[in-house]
């Protein structure tokens, strides 16, 4: 009769245990839900974040290139030629000016620019000093989309 | 006696056979059922508290950037005007004329572009201008098309053309 009641209660013990492991269990799982669904909205706002940030930092490397391409544009310029306007576009720089001669313009100024540019392109118009006035067009040709190369 | 004996043996035979059915059938499963439970409970506890850890890591990680990032974010939601702007080219270059220039849209933000045109005597000004422009407009940007044009050749005056970019968050 012992024996049968220590057996009894030993299965009624490991009965209750069981159900309460079972119980916390389950209540875990929607805590786990719960944190999967949070985690969820975290990677979303920390994903946002670093949308903003990153627009940033694209805004000051374009502010920084644009900059020290005009920088460097006014850098190319010989003391020689004088420059009277300078007009840049997307894929166009615009230069005008007076230079003692055309040969001077070639190899101080053109050069250059050909290094930088797909095409450049200058006018002259001789002063009755002897100098020209020289409008020079150069561009960035961009190559079409699909293009092999 | 021997009949006592026999008696308790059989008692004996019985009891052992019917405590061995008891522990086999009875006690035994629901020992194993317990130790699956537990296991599954200690595995769900180690999710759980590994899930916690993740995101009080990600709110960490959120906490910090946001923090180190504050005012350029705020910049974003509150983008600086055209008018400090203009009051920045101001002090580097006579401004003559601000104006609205359209507006670009991505899914998430908005770009607002002024035209700004001054005058000046050396384009040394507008560099220096646009040194402290990167400073102080982090949301801002100058865009191209841009200019410098001497309009009058026997006049040092020198007239300026700037694109100036606002973003903002939609």
């Amino acid at each position: 009769m012992a024996s049968i009641v220590v057996v009894m209660g030993i299965w009624i013990i490991l009965i209750f245990q069981t159900d309460s492991f079972v119980f916390h269990s389950n209540s875990l799982d929607k805590e786990i839900d719960q944190q999967v669904q949070k985690k969820t909205n975290l990677v979303a706002k920390l994903d946002f974040l670093n949308m903003q940030l990153n627009e940033l930092s694209a805004i000051k490397k374009e502010n920084s290139t644009l900059i020290n391409a005009i920088e460097n544009l006014f850098g190319l310029i010989p003391d020689q030629i004088t420059l009277n306007t300078i007009i840049l576009t997307d894929n166009t720089l615009t230069i005008k000016g007076i230079t003692p001669s055309k040969e001077l313009y070639f190899f101080l100024l053109e050069s250059p620019l050909r290094a930088i540019f797909s095409e450049t392109n200058a006018d002259f118009f001789v002063l009755p000093s002897g100098w020209y006035n020289f409008i020079s067009v150069s561009k960035i040709i961009m190559p079409p989309k699909g293009d092999a190369q | 006696m021997a009949e006592y004996i026999v008696r308790n043996l059989i008692f004996i035979v019985i009891f052992l056979l019917l405590a061995f059915y008891a522990f086999a059938n009875i006690i035994l499963p629901r020992i194993q059922d317990y130790k699956v439970k537990r296991d599954d409970l200690r595995h769900t506890q180690l999710v759980y508290t590994k899930e916690t850890e993740r995101n009080t890591q990600l709110n960490l990680s959120i906490d910090k950037i946001q923090s180190k990032n504050q005012a350029l974010l705020e910049l974003l939601q509150s983008p600086p005007s055209i008018k400090s702007i203009q009051g920045l080219a101001q002090t580097f270059f006579d401004v003559t004329s601000v104006k609205s220039a359209g507006e670009k849209y991505t899914k998430d933000f908005s770009f607002k572009i002024y035209k700004i045109e001054g005058t000046t005597t050396t384009p040394q000004t507008f560099f220096d201008f646009t040194k402290k422009f990167e400073q102080s407009f982090p949301s801002a940007s100058i865009i191209l098309p841009f200019s410098i044009e001497k309009e009058n050749p026997l006049d040092e005056t020198l007239k300026i053309t700037v694109h100036i970019q606002i973003v903002q968050m939609r």
